[in-house]
């Protein structure tokens, strides 16, 4: 019966022994150490690769990463009709230049 | 400078600002932690999440709630969080011991703390008593945390948790009763032995 009585005792000195309990008081240097905590945290997080994170401006560089790509498409499609073009044009300068004798009869009336 | 006032020069990103709220509420902010840590490093480390977390999210601060309160809030998060991973850790480790991978894993989890506010005399009491602590349920170890070891009261902590007041009370005496189980059974087992 004893050390029922004893437990019950020690339970209630244990639940009332944080009474009166003092503040625990942070280091000196907390500040300090915040302060590189905040420097290195904060400066990552606009570092070159940090944007990545970010959905937004990921997004944003997707956008003009497929503007550029279409515009590119576009342009490369565009200069390769002209290039079509431009074939015809060498085939007329080759007649011109490499067709044959018969055309340059006039040069035997010599 | 008033709350209002502080809170409006940290939403334009003020260092006075800053400095003057760490200055005001380090102490409650790394009390508030180191209860719900038992470990001054992480405890440390925790109060410096929460200034960080300030930093950063001041400007959706509505103004709904004290500053105080909010920055209670936070710091109760960021220590639960710790927490957490604290556990998936020590559930690892217990796997790499069971291997025989981490021989450190019985001497970091039966680790007593001693607060640095408890006299001299209740000490050993103190000790047995965070123990039993860590062993409840979160949201009865954030309440008894808060109001025995930060002295807040009922209706602060029930802003904290953002419920009623007669929910804090229920939380209360559970905790209450949970801890005067665990603490019979070790008492029962160190007083017979």
């Amino acid at each position: 019966m004893k050390p029922e009585k004893d437990i019950e005792k020690k339970i209630n000195s244990t639940l009332n022994s944080l009474e009166g309990l003092g503040k625990a008081e942070v280091s000196p240097f907390f500040y300090s150490k915040l302060e590189v905590r905040m420097q290195d945290e904060l400066t990552s997080s606009i570092g070159r690769f940090a944007f990545i994170g970010n959905l937004r401006m990921s997004m944003a560089v997707l956008g003009v990463v497929l503007i550029l790509n279409f515009a590119s498409l576009f342009l490369l499609s565009n200069s390769d009709q002209e290039t079509t073009g431009g074939d015809s044009d060498i085939e007329l300068f080759t007649q011109e230049y490499f067709s044959g004798t018969d055309d340059y009869e006039y040069l035997n009336s010599y | 400078m008033t709350d209002q006032e502080l809170i409006l020069a940290l939403q334009q990103k003020s260092e006075t600002a800053f400095r003057e709220l760490v200055d005001l509420y380090q102490n409650r902010v790394y009390n508030t932690c180191l209860g719900l840590l038992q470990n001054d490093e992480e405890a440390e480390e925790a109060a410096q999440d929460v200034f960080i977390e300030i930093y950063k999210s001041i400007d959706k601060f509505r103004g709904d709630a004290k500053l105080s309160t909010w920055m209670y809030r936070i710091a109760t998060t960021k220590s639960l969080e710790r927490i957490r991973k604290r556990k998936t850790q020590k559930r690892f480790a217990f796997l790499q011991s069971l291997t025989g991978g981490d021989q450190d894993y019985e001497s970091t989890s039966n680790a007593t703390f001693d607060h640095p506010g408890v006299i001299l005399e209740n000490k050993e009491h103190a000790q047995a008593l965070f123990k039993a602590i860590k062993e409840l349920p979160e949201s009865q170890r954030v309440a008894f945390t808060l109001h025995k070891v930060e002295g807040l009261p009922y209706q602060e902590i029930s802003e904290v948790l953002e419920t009623s007041v007669s929910s804090v009370e229920s939380l209360m005496f559970r905790a209450r009763k949970n801890l005067q189980k665990k603490l019979k059974a070790y008492y029962e087992k160190n007083l017979m032995t």
